[in-house]
């Protein structure tokens, strides 16, 4: 009994100075990270990390896994491919950038280099490089890339919105697909009516402004000029909102004011879309799930306007973080991806979903292969990003992450007056570049 | 104390020290000081945090400069936070109200006795079980615009040719969320009025019968006043939960359509962390923290009132 309780006297005090212990290192630990003002680093010691976002074609995220793979056997470095939804990546990025500590490259989409440019490292060397090994870059990867003169990002892909559509409801209807915007109303109204709609989406998702900033800019409008200065409010604006009011009365239902980025591919292979516009992910997904309806899909290039042809770029770069431990390695793991074989392995994957930054790759076979997907490829040509025709900046993100250019368009399909919804659009607009 | 004469001791003043910390009163403070440190760390601090950025101009990735009431002022004049500030009270009302009215009568249904209760009351919470994200997707797909499996029923039933645009107009977006947050909130207030029914002592209403009292007279002054302290506490629970809610509305319509299902939350989100506004963001969501005070300030007042 004796040495029964004096084991647990015992054992009580050591667990008593343990809990001490513990008490006296947790403060200690906690000031530790407050002092150094950063958060605790995610990475194993050693690790190199990649953040991107997971693809509508899954075979490219299993690609670039393989290539972080292969370039740690080749290099020693351990790679570690991360790829999260696409808006909690954006959610990642800003919480890392903000914490100074996470992944190591992240992948960047539209305007994100010119936001987060006091935290991303200079690259001008290795773009420079990657173009003098290939050649020059498209001129959307620099609008997105280039900020006060030095490469943030290195120019990595971009999608082209095409037209999708299916000739047999075309054929049905009546109906011939449209070389100009101005053609599409009359177009959509036959097809509607044939029970095949058209659509695109005009509702708070980024598949919106990739249309509706294209049919914007076509008809002469911008949120801002070269300067800066807002120019939403506009007769061009409003040419190009009548166009749309016209498009969606005539041609579409009203789903399209509740669609998400997803909802255009569903719309094409539930069988009752007759036309969109989106990048080939509706083809190739079809052509590796449902291979009989693929064969019924075919793409022209995007559409011009009374002010010529221009389409909005979801372009995407490469940045590494200034904070970065391993910035160098992160250099070579994207010098690595750029490799001749390693990029066409990707595109292959992708199966031409992701258009090169480099015209260099756009002789790839996978075009070559499939005359269906060759619509996309002078898509580049006419590529602009947020805020143009001004150079990008955070301004312009915003206003693309807050919807203004589809909420003005949704609110005048819906029944708000043409010139209130120029003028809530500009008063947002102005708020924003404002701030 | 044999065990204390049997360690080794470096000097007098450690053995004072270890003997006071060995005391009642070094232990409680030691047994509280991880409980005190969780929150200091988890909510003290973001706290704080918040309560700077909201008076700074910080962007991602920049803590800012100190500049007063400066996005408060900004947010006053800002035509969509006044949109979301009637937003925001409009989703928690409605939703509390329904639940509250609904959640009742629920619960005096599975008070009856009836063959299959047990199973149907554990059912019953499946909702407020299932993870909120994960449920708020499968609403998601029935309200989709394409596969509504609602338009499908309403279509075959031959009362509607399109259906309802469920998130794709501004009055029925707002239905719809306030819907989904009503249903995954009903089983947790039928639940808590369900035990609230249960613990009423049987004699109440005997008495009341034998003085010739009907089902409604019953109810009135029988079973309302006693659940009264559980209605309260639940409609407090409730209403702070609804009023920061964030991933129904984030996940079914991100806002949408034209901004019109905003609250606090899902526009504290947009603002700070995906247009990179940390301050502003900052600045919304400490919005909440008085009107929630006030919520919990009124109930515990009321309650405290019923006790005395």
């Amino acid at each position: 009994m004796t040495q029964k309780g004096k084991s647990k006297t015992r054992s009580i005090k050591l667990n008593k100075r343990q809990f001490m212990g513990v008490m006296a290192g947790a403060p200690a630990g906690m000031a530790a990270i407050l002092k150094s003002g950063t958060a605790p680093a995610l990475a194993a010691k050693g690790e190199l990390t990649y953040l991107g976002r997971n693809w509508f074609i899954k075979e490219f995220d299993a690609e670039l896994k393989k290539q972080g793979a292969a370039f740690a056997k080749k290099t020693g470095i351990k790679t570690r491919i991360d790829t999260i939804h696409h808006k909690e990546k954006r959610v990642k990025v800003a919480a890392e950038a903000q914490a100074k500590a996470g992944h190591d490259i992240i992948l960047l989409r539209g305007a994100e280099a010119h936001l987060y440019q006091n935290d991303l490292a200079d690259v001008s060397d290795l773009a420079a490089e990657i173009a003098k090994e290939h050649g020059d870059w498209f001129g959307f990867g620099k609008q997105a890339n280039i900020v006060n003169g030095r490469w943030l990002g290195i120019p990595w892909g971009a999608w082209a919105f095409v037209q999708v559509y299916r000739p047999d409801y075309f054929k049905a209807a009546g109906a011939a697909p449209p070389k100009d915007w101005r053609e599409v109303p009359a177009m959509g109204e036959k097809l509607k009516k044939s029970g095949h709609p058209i659509g695109f989406a005009i509702s708070q998702t980024n598949d919106s402004f990739d249309t509706l900033y294209a049919i914007l800019w076509s008809f002469g409008g911008s949120t801002v000029d070269k300067n800066k200065i807002v120019t939403i409010n506009s007769p061009q604006t409003a040419e190009a909102i009548e166009l749309v009011k016209e498009c969606y009365s005539k041609g579409m239902t009203e789903e399209v004011l509740a669609w998400g980025d997803g909802s255009n591919n569903q719309f094409m292979h539930s069988g009752k879309g007759s036309w969109t516009l989106n990048p080939l992910s509706i083809y190739i997904v079809a052509q590796r799930k449902f291979p009989e309806l693929a064969e019924k899909f075919e793409h022209l290039p995007g559409l011009t306007g009374p002010a010529g042809r221009h389409e909005y770029g979801v372009v995407y770069g490469l940045g590494i973080w200034k904070f970065s431990k391993h910035i160098e390695a992160a250099k070579d793991f994207i010098r690595f991806h750029f490799e001749n074989a390693n990029f066409r392995a990707g595109m292959q994957a992708a199966g031409g979903y992701n258009l090169s930054p480099l015209p260099a790759f756009t002789d790839h076979k996978v075009f070559r292969e499939d005359p269906k997907k060759m619509a996309t490829l002078d898509s580049p040509k006419y590529m602009h990003i947020d805020g143009w025709p001004a150079e990008a900046d955070r301004h312009a993100t915003e206003v693309s992450h807050r919807y203004v250019v589809p909420i003005m368009f949704a609110k005048a399909v819906t029944g708000t007056p043409v010139k209130q919804a120029m003028e809530d659009a500009e008063r947002d607009i102005k708020k924003i570049y404002a701030g | 104390m044999a065990s204390v004469t049997a360690i080794e001791r470096p000097g007098a003043t450690w053995q004072r020290l270890r003997q006071r910390l060995e005391g009642e009163t070094a232990m409680g403070y030691m047994l509280v000081t991880p409980a005190m440190l969780l929150i200091l760390c988890l909510v003290v601090y973001p706290f704080m945090m918040a309560v700077w950025l909201s008076v700074s101009d910080a962007r991602v990735g920049n803590w800012g400069q100190f500049i007063g009431f400066g996005n408060y002022v900004y947010l006053f004049g800002d035509e969509l936070f006044l949109r979301s500030i009637r937003n925001t009270f409009l989703f928690t009302f409605s939703s509390v109200a329904l639940k509250l009215v609904l959640g009742l009568g629920l619960a005096l249904l599975l008070n009856k006795e009836f063959v299959g209760q047990r199973f149907v009351r554990g059912a019953i919470l499946l909702p407020w079980v299932i993870p909120a994200a994960l449920s708020t997707i499968g609403w998601m797909w029935m309200f989709d615009p394409l596969f509504s499996v609602f338009n499908w029923t309403l279509r075959e039933l031959g009362l509607s040719e399109d259906g309802v645009p469920w998130l794709g107009r501004p009055g029925w977006a707002m239905f719809s969320v306030i819907l989904v947050n009503t249903w995954r909130g009903l089983p947790f207030f039928a639940i808590c009025f369900l035990a609230g029914l249960v613990s009423i002592p049987k004699e109440l209403y005997e008495a009341a019968e034998i003085d010739g009292a009907g089902p409604i007279a019953k109810f009135w002054y029988i079973t309302l006043p006693m659940l009264k302290p559980v209605m309260f506490i639940v409609i407090l629970f409730s209403a702070v939960l609804t009023f920061s809610n964030f991933e129904i509305i984030y996940i079914l319509t991100q806002g949408g359509p034209v901004n019109s299902t905003h609250v606090f939350a899902t526009l504290a989100h947009t603002v700070g962390l995906i247009s990179g506004n940390l301050g502003r963001g900052a600045a919304i969501s400490m919005f909440m923290f008085p009107v929630l005070l006030l919520v919990v300030f009124i109930t515990l007042g009321v309650l405290r009132k019923d006790d005395s």
